[in-house]
């Protein structure tokens, strides 16, 4: 009754200003919020401030496809774990729910001085604040003999949506005694225990087809990875035999990746699969770039308390195109970002309380049916940095019991739910 | 879950919590209660919590969403001690104050779970 009463009062009052007032006047009247990339931390973002203002921000979202097909649990879709709808999400309640316009199209500009972004169609969109959160693009230098053209043969599958649709056929195409290369990325990449979890949920479909003979290899390019006990006594216990992982200073280096073929030359041998997948270094998304907020890690340095870019104090930049010190490049930590930057934009546009930002990740991944190990901690801004905090810094140990792993597994189900909850609703 | 479940749950907890450190942690609990809460940043600190709470029931994540006030206070100091054992949680606990624990416990007993 009385929220009615409020409502009313304010469309009658917003009713009366309209027709009082011309149309340039009231244009500006409302401040604007322009958010490029709808993922986990653009969406996010774009949802709180949507969600905190009451109406009282325009808010633009600016995403190159018309559904987001989450890279996190993509690894189950390949393990057989989840079907593609699942991790497959549309925006329409961000429209409905919130009335954030969503413009379906690739942001290729940004003009800072008259605070614009361009999109592919040439039409432009003003900001007051502008988020931008496109994720990662690739360095296909980085591995030599990988180029662009090779993706559809020797899928990355770090992008999700076509590329984890055709890494997925490959897979359920392999027969018994065919062989899986895995070339794992350098450092810093998106989600430091993927390509683990990848591998693992691969050898889990293989041997639930039974096969006893194809194995896969990782030819990293880092002496040493996330969580890497926890998953080599995993795939010991679940697929003796089936994976091996070689270390840089055994293979000696990645001389010349040729997809066509089918191989992977390096100092030490010639590997030979049938199904490749190659996961090049990673920079931030080319819109980072074209705006001018990138350094020469490739990446956006930002400040640690608000998530405002040190290059444009208009602008923000959330999720893995950003410097976030002792985070990781995840879904999670995307999102807790967008959650900080999105409290600071609406405290600069509506002079709303800002509390001390605080950070949070966890990272699990799944080994097998019911075998689920995690890694997180919680994060706050040390002179200038964002810092993980000493004690709360954890690690599924590798002495717990099949009940603790398969709670850590539902948890990760649980956990899906809540954070595309959390972008998309 | 019904409020007949979060009494027995508080009961066994509080027993546990008896056993472990009677004194300290039920005068605590009971300053908790009664401290002074901040809406907005309650608001502000449950979205650190919703990444993984869902509002609706689903798998491995218990809703918090309309639990007793009560219950979640004494939940958040055993993760906090280690009397409760989650990784996750504890990691998440061990950084909260009395007034943090205050507003979040009331913020999310506030709720309503979603259908
Ligand atoms: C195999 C795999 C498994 C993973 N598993 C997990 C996990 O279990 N947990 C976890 O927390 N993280 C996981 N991650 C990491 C996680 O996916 C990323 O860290 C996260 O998506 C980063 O969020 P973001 O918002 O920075 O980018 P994204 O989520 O990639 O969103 C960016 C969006 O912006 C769009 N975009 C980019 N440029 C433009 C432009 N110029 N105009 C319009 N739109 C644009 C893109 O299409 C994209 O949809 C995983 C990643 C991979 C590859
Ligand atoms: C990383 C994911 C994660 C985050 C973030 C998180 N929780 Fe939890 N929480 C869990 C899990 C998993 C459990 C169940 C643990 C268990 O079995 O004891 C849980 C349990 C709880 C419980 C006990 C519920 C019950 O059924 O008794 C409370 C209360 C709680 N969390 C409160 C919070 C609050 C408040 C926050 C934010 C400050 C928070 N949680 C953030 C994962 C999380």
């Amino acid at each position: 009754m009385n929220i009615n009463r409020r409502k009313f009062t304010q469309l009658v009052g917003a009713a009366t200003v309209a027709a009082a007032v011309p149309y340039s006047i009231r244009a500006q009247s409302k401040p604007s919020v322009v958010v490029v990339g709808g993922g986990a931390g653009g969406a996010t973002a774009a949802r709180l401030v949507a969600k905190n203002s009451d109406g009282a921000v325009d808010i633009t979202l600016i995403q190159d496809t018309p559904t987001y097909t989450s890279c996190f649990f993509s690894n189950l879709y390949l393990g057989g774990f989840r079907d593609f709808d699942s991790i497959t999400h549309s925006y329409d309640d961000l429209v409905s729910n919130y009335g954030i316009k969503l413009v379906t199209g690739l942001a290729t500009g940004v003009d800072r001085a008259a605070r614009t972004v361009t999109i592919a169609d040439g039409s432009t969109v003003g900001y007051d604040r502008l988020i931008i959160a496109p994720g990662i693009e690739f360095k296909f230098d980085s591995v030599p003999g990988y180029t662009e053209a090779d993706v559809e043969i020797a899928p990355h599958a770090w992008k999700a949506g076509s590329q984890t649709a055709i890494l997925k056929e490959k897979l359920d195409a392999l027969e018994d005694g065919q062989n899986i290369i895995m070339v794992a990325p350098p450092n810093p990449y998106r989600c430091p225990p993927g390509p683990y979890e990848r591998v693992s949920m691969m050898a889990h479909l293989l041997k639930s087809k039974g096969f006893t003979k194809s194995t896969i290899t990782i030819l990293d390019v880092k002496p040493k990875f996330s969580k890497q006990g926890l998953f080599q006594a995993g795939w010991e216990k679940h697929y003796p035999g089936m994976i091996e992982w070689i270390a840089p200073e055994v293979h000696g280096g990645i001389i010349k990746v040729d997809a066509k073929a089918g191989t992977v030359e390096t100092d030490l041998d010639t590997f030979e699969g049938a199904l490749l997948n190659i996961i090049p270094g990673q920079t931030a998304g080319d819109i980072a770039h074209a705006a001018g907020l990138t350094d020469d890690s490739g990446f956006c340095p930002v400040d640690a308390t608000t998530m405002r870019s040190k290059v444009d104090e208009n602008i923000f930049v959330v999720g893995d195109a950003c410097i976030a010190g002792d985070m990781p490049k995840s879904g999670f930590s995307a999102n807790s970002q967008g959650k900080v930057a999105a409290m600071n934009v609406r405290a600069d546009l509506l002079k709303s309380k800002v509390f001390p930002a605080k950070f949070s990740n966890t990272c699990w991944s799944l080994i097998a049916t019911g075998d689920g190990v995690k890694v997180g901690a919680q994060y706050v801004p040390i002179d200038g940095k964002i810092t993980a905090i000493a004690e709360s810094k954890f690690l599924s140990k590798s002495d717990e019991s099949e009940q603790d792993r398969l709670a850590t597994a539902m948890e990760a189900d649980g956990w899906y739910e809540a954070m595309t909850s959390s972008m998309f609703q | 879950m019904s409020t007949f479940k979060y009494v027995l749950l508080t009961c066994g907890f509080l027993l546990v919590t008896f056993v472990v450190n009677a004194d300290e942690l039920t005068d605590r609990i009971e300053e908790i209660m009664a401290a002074p809460v901040d809406q907005d940043y309650a608001a502000y600190l449950a979205e650190g919590c919703t990444s993984c709470h869902q509002a609706k029931q689903g798998t491995g994540t218990p809703v918090i969403a309309g639990m007793a006030k009560q219950h979640i206070v004494i939940s958040l100091l055993l993760y906090q001690n280690g009397t409760r054992v989650n990784a996750a949680m504890k990691s998440i606990a061990i950084g909260l104050g009395d007034e943090e624990i205050a507003s979040l416990a009331e913020y999310f007993s506030q709720l309503v779970e979603s259908q």
